[in-house]
């Protein structure tokens, strides 16, 4: 006999595309697959269980509508989704993932500077806020994919270029 | 910039040409009859981008061309790796393959080939003076590969402009896909030049 787990041991999954969010509580996996010079944000409130996920593109919004895109204006946005769901700010810790430069001259040069520029605004935007970063897996040439399990706040990241880790 | 009946038409000459030119110069350098697909002309949101070859966690290699003067915008070729083992095979004639740094070589020499060949033709077409950058390259997850590669132009666009073409190389079914973005803004220039000044 099978012997099936009942559906509130069965996490949801969510995926979260570029330039988009989510949130959700202790049942839910969020994840962003495919990071490059973006970067995956996710923040936790370890007391609620309560998580949000944004996978921003860009450092600063010149006026955009699309806010989840850039890290200014999406780390704020995901704060008050969170909050929303019971989340209280100071209480909220972050793990960055991502803000790789994927592409190299033939020279070994990395051609753009965009995920550098990501890791700087992001790391600022956080201090700004207030909310320290317990967890980082950033820079360097690779891409990666994330899941936050929000059962207990940890990230996996995994890659082509090395074994998972957990942060 | 919308994209009306006439721009897209305009858009997929362009396309056409170019890749034409393209898979001929393919076909000179690995020696196979090439065959491509209609070009597509598409607005595409970008967050749909790094899934536009297929699974965005699939290992792929990229190279990426940029290109400036009277319009501006990128050039990517991407293949996965079996095709990238494939068409090395076929570039050096051996299933011995040279080290490393001769199969990048290689491959920022096909880039440089096949998208010197598409704004040749372009420019013979338009008369648009074209010039274009070194290739970089990115062998990664298709995803981080695909989303990197023109997050610049994301800064206050929601939406990428992409001239898509397939190639196949007959007998050895390799399949490397073609995409010329232009930089959206920089394209009235092209549809004035075509058009005439008229062109609303």
């Amino acid at each position: 006999m099978i012997i099936l787990p009942s559906p509130d041991q069965v996490a949801e999954k969510l995926v979260v595309k570029m330039a988009d969010h989510a949130v959700g509580d202790e049942n839910t996996v969020l994840a962003t697959l495919g990071l490059g010079s973006c970067i995956g944000i996710a923040l936790y409130d370890k007391f609620s269980k309560i998580g949000g996920l944004v996978h921003i593109m860009l450092p600063e919004n010149p006026g955009g509508k699309k806010i989840v895109k850039y890290a200014d204006t999406g780390i704020s946005f995901l704060i008050d989704e969170m909050e929303e769901l019971g989340a209280r700010k100071r209480r909220l810790s972050a793990k960055i993932v991502g803000g790789a430069g994927m592409f190299k001259s033939e020279s070994g040069d990395s051609v753009m500077k965009i995920g550098e520029r990501n890791i700087e605004a992001v790391q600022e935007q956080l201090k700004d806020i207030g909310i320290r970063i317990t967890g980082s897996d950033v820079g360097k040439d690779y891409g990666r994919s994330m899941y936050f399990h929000l059962d207990d706040g940890r990230v996996e990241v995994k890659s082509f270029s090395r074994d998972l880790i957990t942060i | 910039m919308e994209l009306d009946q006439i721009k897209e038409d305009i858009l997929k000459e362009v396309a056409n040409i170019g890749a034409g030119n393209a898979a001929t110069a393919f076909s000179g350098m690995i020696g196979q009859e090439i065959n491509m697909t209609v070009p597509k002309v598409e607005l595409v949101e970008i967050q749909e981008l790094p899934s536009i070859t297929g699974d965005e966690e699939e290992y792929i290699a990229c190279i990426l061309i940029n290109f400036s003067g009277e319009i501006s915008g990128k050039i990517l070729l991407v293949v996965d790796m079996e095709n990238v083992e494939k068409m090395l095979k076929l570039i050096f004639s051996t299933d011995d393959l040279p080290g490393k740094e001769m199969q990048h070589s290689a491959l920022n020499e096909l880039g440089n080939i096949l998208s010197g060949a598409y704004l040749k033709a372009i420019n013979d077409f338009t008369d648009l003076d074209l010039d274009q950058s070194v290739p970089a390259m990115a062998y990664d997850m298709a995803g981080a590969v695909l989303s990197s590669s023109v997050i610049d132009y994301s800064q206050t666009e929601d939406f990428i402009l992409l001239l898509e073409t397939e190639f196949f190389a007959g007998e050895e079914k390799l399949e490397l896909f073609y995409f010329f973005i232009p930089q959206k803004d920089s394209l009235d220039f092209l549809f004035k030049r075509l058009v005439g000044d008229n062109f609303a």
